[in-house]
Protein backbone atom coordinates (compact mmCIF):
# COMPACT_ATOMS: atom_id res chain seq x y z
CA UNK A 1 0.00 0.00 0.00
CA UNK A 2 2.83 2.60 0.16
CA UNK A 3 3.40 2.41 -3.70
CA UNK A 4 1.01 5.21 -3.70
CA UNK A 5 2.92 8.76 -3.23
CA UNK A 6 0.49 11.31 -1.65
CA UNK A 7 0.84 13.43 0.75
CA UNK A 8 -2.10 12.24 2.90
CA UNK A 9 -2.63 8.43 4.24
CA UNK A 10 -4.73 7.16 1.33
CA UNK A 11 -8.11 5.60 2.88
CA UNK A 12 -8.96 1.75 2.85
CA UNK A 13 -11.72 2.24 0.10
CA UNK A 14 -9.87 4.83 -1.93
CA UNK A 15 -7.14 2.34 -1.78
CA UNK A 16 -8.72 -0.66 -2.74
CA UNK A 17 -10.74 1.11 -5.71
CA UNK A 18 -6.88 2.68 -6.85
CA UNK A 19 -5.58 -1.20 -6.61
CA UNK A 20 -8.74 -1.94 -8.59
CA UNK A 21 -8.03 0.41 -11.50
CA UNK A 22 -4.41 -0.43 -11.64
CA UNK A 23 -4.91 -4.08 -11.78
CA UNK A 24 -3.82 -6.29 -14.48
CA UNK A 25 -7.24 -7.83 -14.40
CA UNK A 26 -9.33 -4.37 -15.09
CA UNK A 27 -7.13 -3.22 -17.19
CA UNK A 28 -6.73 -6.47 -19.35
CA UNK A 29 -10.30 -6.07 -19.55
CA UNK A 30 -10.71 -2.53 -20.81
CA UNK A 31 -8.44 -3.56 -23.62
CA UNK A 32 -10.28 -6.24 -24.55
CA UNK A 33 -13.81 -5.90 -23.96
CA UNK A 34 -14.89 -2.39 -26.02
CA UNK A 35 -18.01 -2.96 -23.73
CA UNK A 36 -16.55 -2.22 -20.69
CA UNK A 37 -14.40 0.44 -21.79
CA UNK A 38 -17.40 2.18 -23.18
CA UNK A 39 -19.26 1.12 -19.61
CA UNK A 40 -15.94 2.96 -17.71
CA UNK A 41 -16.43 6.03 -20.30
CA UNK A 42 -19.88 6.59 -19.60
CA UNK A 43 -19.35 7.00 -15.81
CA UNK A 44 -17.61 10.11 -16.23
CA UNK A 45 -20.22 11.46 -19.07
CA UNK A 46 -22.75 12.90 -16.29
CA UNK A 47 -20.14 14.94 -14.29
CA UNK A 48 -19.32 16.17 -18.04
CA UNK A 49 -22.57 17.04 -18.94
CA UNK A 50 -22.94 19.14 -15.66
CA UNK A 51 -19.80 21.50 -16.55
CA UNK A 52 -20.26 21.65 -20.23
CA UNK A 53 -20.77 24.62 -21.97
CA UNK A 54 -20.31 27.35 -24.60
CA UNK A 55 -16.85 26.21 -26.65
CA UNK A 56 -13.95 28.80 -26.16
CA UNK A 57 -11.65 29.45 -29.38
CA UNK A 58 -8.42 30.27 -30.11
CA UNK A 59 -7.36 30.32 -34.03
CA UNK A 60 -3.65 29.46 -34.27
CA UNK A 61 -1.89 32.41 -34.90
CA UNK A 62 0.62 31.29 -36.50
CA UNK A 63 2.32 28.34 -38.27
CA UNK A 64 3.05 25.12 -36.02
CA UNK A 65 6.96 25.06 -37.13
CA UNK A 66 7.23 28.40 -35.22
CA UNK A 67 5.10 28.08 -32.16
CA UNK A 68 5.92 27.35 -28.16
CA UNK A 69 4.22 24.03 -27.48
CA UNK A 70 3.31 23.28 -23.52
CA UNK A 71 2.46 19.66 -22.68
CA UNK A 72 -0.50 19.59 -20.22
CA UNK A 73 -0.99 16.36 -18.38
CA UNK A 74 -3.89 15.05 -15.73
CA UNK A 75 -1.18 11.79 -15.22
CA UNK A 76 -0.38 13.14 -11.86
CA UNK A 77 3.36 13.45 -12.61
CA UNK A 78 5.33 15.15 -10.25
CA UNK A 79 8.72 15.51 -9.62
CA UNK A 80 10.44 13.95 -6.54
CA UNK A 81 11.47 16.69 -5.32
CA UNK A 82 7.45 18.04 -5.27
CA UNK A 83 4.95 17.61 -2.57
CA UNK A 84 2.70 14.80 -3.37
CA UNK A 85 -1.17 15.00 -4.48
CA UNK A 86 -3.43 14.49 -2.19
CA UNK A 87 -4.87 11.36 -3.03
CA UNK A 88 -7.32 11.16 -0.30
CA UNK A 89 -8.78 14.35 -0.43
CA UNK A 90 -12.64 13.46 -1.49
CA UNK A 91 -13.08 16.45 -3.09
CA UNK A 92 -9.98 15.48 -5.70
CA UNK A 93 -6.70 17.26 -5.37
CA UNK A 94 -7.19 20.22 -8.00
CA UNK A 95 -3.40 21.70 -7.22
CA UNK A 96 -0.85 21.51 -10.52
CA UNK A 97 2.64 21.13 -10.27
CA UNK A 98 5.85 22.59 -12.82
CA UNK A 99 7.63 20.12 -14.64
CA UNK A 100 10.67 21.94 -16.44
CA UNK A 101 11.37 20.99 -19.85
CA UNK A 102 14.66 19.89 -18.68
CA UNK A 103 13.20 17.48 -16.15
CA UNK A 104 14.84 14.04 -17.06
CA UNK A 105 12.68 10.68 -16.47
CA UNK A 106 14.73 9.83 -13.19
CA UNK A 107 13.29 13.54 -11.59
CA UNK A 108 9.86 12.20 -12.27
CA UNK A 109 7.22 9.98 -10.26
CA UNK A 110 3.65 9.25 -10.75
CA UNK A 111 1.64 10.47 -8.06
CA UNK A 112 -2.54 9.07 -9.45
CA UNK A 113 -4.47 6.34 -7.87
CA UNK A 114 -6.70 5.90 -11.64
CA UNK A 115 -4.29 4.58 -13.92
CA UNK A 116 -1.82 1.42 -14.85
CA UNK A 117 1.55 3.48 -14.05
CA UNK A 118 3.37 -0.22 -14.66
CA UNK A 119 3.99 1.25 -18.45
CA UNK A 120 5.05 4.98 -17.51
CA UNK A 121 7.50 3.83 -14.80
CA UNK A 122 9.01 1.81 -18.07
CA UNK A 123 8.98 4.90 -20.20
CA UNK A 124 7.10 7.76 -18.95
CA UNK A 125 6.94 8.91 -22.76
CA UNK A 126 3.73 6.77 -22.74
CA UNK A 127 1.70 9.92 -21.11
CA UNK A 128 4.15 12.44 -20.65
CA UNK A 129 6.31 12.53 -24.09
CA UNK A 130 8.74 15.59 -22.85
CA UNK A 131 11.57 14.13 -24.20
CA UNK A 132 9.25 13.36 -27.54
CA UNK A 133 8.32 16.94 -27.86
CA UNK A 134 12.09 18.29 -27.62
CA UNK A 135 12.49 15.91 -30.62
CA UNK A 136 9.92 17.74 -32.50
CA UNK A 137 11.70 20.98 -31.63
CA UNK A 138 15.26 19.02 -32.94
CA UNK A 139 13.03 18.06 -36.10
CA UNK A 140 12.40 21.71 -36.33
CA UNK A 141 8.43 21.03 -37.03
CA UNK A 142 7.91 23.30 -33.78
CA UNK A 143 9.11 26.43 -32.96
CA UNK A 144 9.96 25.60 -29.41
CA UNK A 145 9.61 23.40 -26.80
CA UNK A 146 7.97 26.01 -23.11
CA UNK A 147 10.01 26.28 -20.53
CA UNK A 148 7.60 25.24 -18.06
CA UNK A 149 4.91 22.35 -18.37
CA UNK A 150 1.95 21.71 -15.81
CA UNK A 151 0.66 18.69 -14.22
CA UNK A 152 -2.50 17.77 -12.53
CA UNK A 153 -3.93 14.48 -11.25
CA UNK A 154 -7.17 13.87 -12.75
CA UNK A 155 -8.98 11.88 -10.21
CA UNK A 156 -11.11 15.18 -9.23
CA UNK A 157 -14.86 14.91 -8.39
CA UNK A 158 -16.05 18.42 -7.37
CA UNK A 159 -13.80 20.45 -9.54
CA UNK A 160 -14.78 23.90 -8.61
CA UNK A 161 -11.48 25.17 -7.57
CA UNK A 162 -10.10 23.58 -10.28
CA UNK A 163 -12.13 25.56 -12.96
CA UNK A 164 -12.03 28.96 -10.50
CA UNK A 165 -8.62 29.03 -8.94
CA UNK A 166 -5.81 25.95 -10.14
CA UNK A 167 -6.66 26.42 -13.69
CA UNK A 168 -6.52 29.66 -14.55
CA UNK A 169 -3.38 30.10 -12.61
CA UNK A 170 -1.78 27.23 -14.28
CA UNK A 171 -3.14 29.26 -17.85
CA UNK A 172 -1.70 32.22 -16.67
CA UNK A 173 1.78 30.72 -15.93
CA UNK A 174 1.99 29.54 -20.16
CA UNK A 175 0.53 32.62 -21.17
CA UNK A 176 3.63 34.61 -19.40
CA UNK A 177 5.81 32.14 -20.89
CA UNK A 178 3.82 33.36 -23.79
CA UNK A 179 2.94 29.16 -25.32
CA UNK A 180 1.06 29.27 -28.22
CA UNK A 181 -0.02 25.30 -28.27
CA UNK A 182 -0.58 23.25 -25.51
CA UNK A 183 -1.44 19.33 -25.75
CA UNK A 184 -3.79 18.10 -22.68
CA UNK A 185 -2.93 14.64 -22.07
CA UNK A 186 -4.79 12.18 -19.42
CA UNK A 187 -3.13 9.63 -17.36
CA UNK B 1 -8.81 17.40 -18.30
CA UNK B 2 -11.35 18.83 -20.59
CA UNK B 3 -12.03 21.82 -17.73
CA UNK B 4 -8.28 23.05 -18.06
CA UNK B 5 -8.22 22.74 -21.98
CA UNK B 6 -11.26 25.09 -22.17
CA UNK B 7 -9.18 27.87 -19.70
CA UNK B 8 -6.27 27.71 -21.62
CA UNK B 9 -8.43 27.96 -25.10
CA UNK B 10 -10.11 31.09 -23.48
CA UNK B 11 -6.58 32.35 -22.45
CA UNK B 12 -5.51 32.84 -25.86
CA UNK B 13 -3.61 29.36 -26.57
CA UNK B 14 -4.82 26.57 -28.70
CA UNK B 15 -5.26 23.04 -27.13
CA UNK B 16 -5.82 19.45 -28.41
CA UNK B 17 -7.22 17.38 -25.97
CA UNK B 18 -5.53 14.07 -26.01
CA UNK B 19 -8.64 11.45 -24.72
CA UNK B 20 -9.01 8.34 -24.20
CA UNK B 21 -12.55 8.46 -22.96
CA UNK B 22 -13.91 9.93 -26.39
CA UNK B 23 -18.04 9.67 -24.90
CA UNK B 24 -16.97 12.24 -21.64
CA UNK B 25 -14.58 14.58 -23.51
CA UNK B 26 -17.74 15.03 -26.26
CA UNK B 27 -20.07 15.50 -23.27
CA UNK B 28 -17.99 18.43 -22.23
CA UNK B 29 -17.08 19.82 -25.74
CA UNK B 30 -13.62 20.84 -25.79
CA UNK B 31 -11.85 22.92 -28.87
CA UNK B 32 -9.98 20.07 -30.10
CA UNK B 33 -9.53 16.42 -29.82
CA UNK B 34 -7.90 13.79 -30.54
CA UNK B 35 -8.83 9.85 -29.53
CA UNK B 36 -6.52 7.26 -29.50
CA UNK B 37 -7.94 3.72 -29.27
CA UNK B 38 -5.33 2.71 -26.56
CA UNK B 39 -5.78 1.10 -22.67
CA UNK B 40 -5.77 3.71 -19.80
CA UNK B 41 -1.79 5.04 -18.89
CA UNK B 42 -0.99 4.94 -22.72
CA UNK B 43 -2.44 7.77 -24.25
CA UNK B 44 1.06 8.18 -26.80
CA UNK B 45 2.10 4.88 -26.92
CA UNK B 46 3.89 1.55 -26.31
CA UNK B 47 6.97 1.81 -23.93
CA UNK B 48 10.47 2.45 -25.92
CA UNK B 49 8.38 2.79 -29.34
CA UNK B 50 9.95 6.30 -30.40
CA UNK B 51 8.47 6.53 -33.92
CA UNK B 52 5.12 5.19 -32.46
CA UNK B 53 5.03 7.89 -30.21
CA UNK B 54 6.77 10.39 -32.42
CA UNK B 55 3.54 10.00 -34.79
CA UNK B 56 1.05 10.20 -31.80
CA UNK B 57 2.54 13.67 -31.50
CA UNK B 58 2.66 14.68 -34.96
CA UNK B 59 -1.12 13.41 -35.19
CA UNK B 60 -2.15 16.09 -32.14
CA UNK B 61 -0.15 18.50 -33.80
CA UNK B 62 -2.34 18.11 -37.16
CA UNK B 63 -5.20 17.76 -35.49
CA UNK B 64 -4.06 21.39 -33.86
CA UNK B 65 -4.30 22.69 -37.46
CA UNK B 66 -7.06 21.02 -38.95
CA UNK B 67 -10.18 20.23 -36.25
CA UNK B 68 -13.17 22.28 -36.11
CA UNK B 69 -14.13 24.53 -33.10
CA UNK B 70 -15.44 21.30 -31.12
CA UNK B 71 -14.36 18.59 -33.39
CA UNK B 72 -12.86 14.84 -31.83
CA UNK B 73 -10.74 13.26 -34.46
CA UNK B 74 -10.13 9.60 -34.18
CA UNK B 75 -6.07 8.81 -34.20
CA UNK B 76 -4.42 6.00 -35.82
CA UNK B 77 -2.59 3.41 -33.52
CA UNK B 78 -0.03 0.70 -34.89
CA UNK B 79 -0.13 -1.35 -31.73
Amino acid sequence: MNDIPSSSKVAFGKRMMGKMARSRWVNGLMEKSPRFSRFYDRLHVKMSREWSGDIPWTPLNKPVSESRVALVSTGGVILKSHTPFDLNDAAGDCSYRIIPANSTPEEIVISHLFYDHSDAKMDLEVMFPLATLHRLQQEETIGSVAPRHVSFQGGISDPKRLVNETAPEAAGILVNDQVDLAILTPG
Amino acid sequence: MGLIALELEKRGISTITVTLLPETTQALGVPRSIYFPRKLGNPIGRPNRKEEQLDALKQCLDALVQAKKGEMITGKTTG
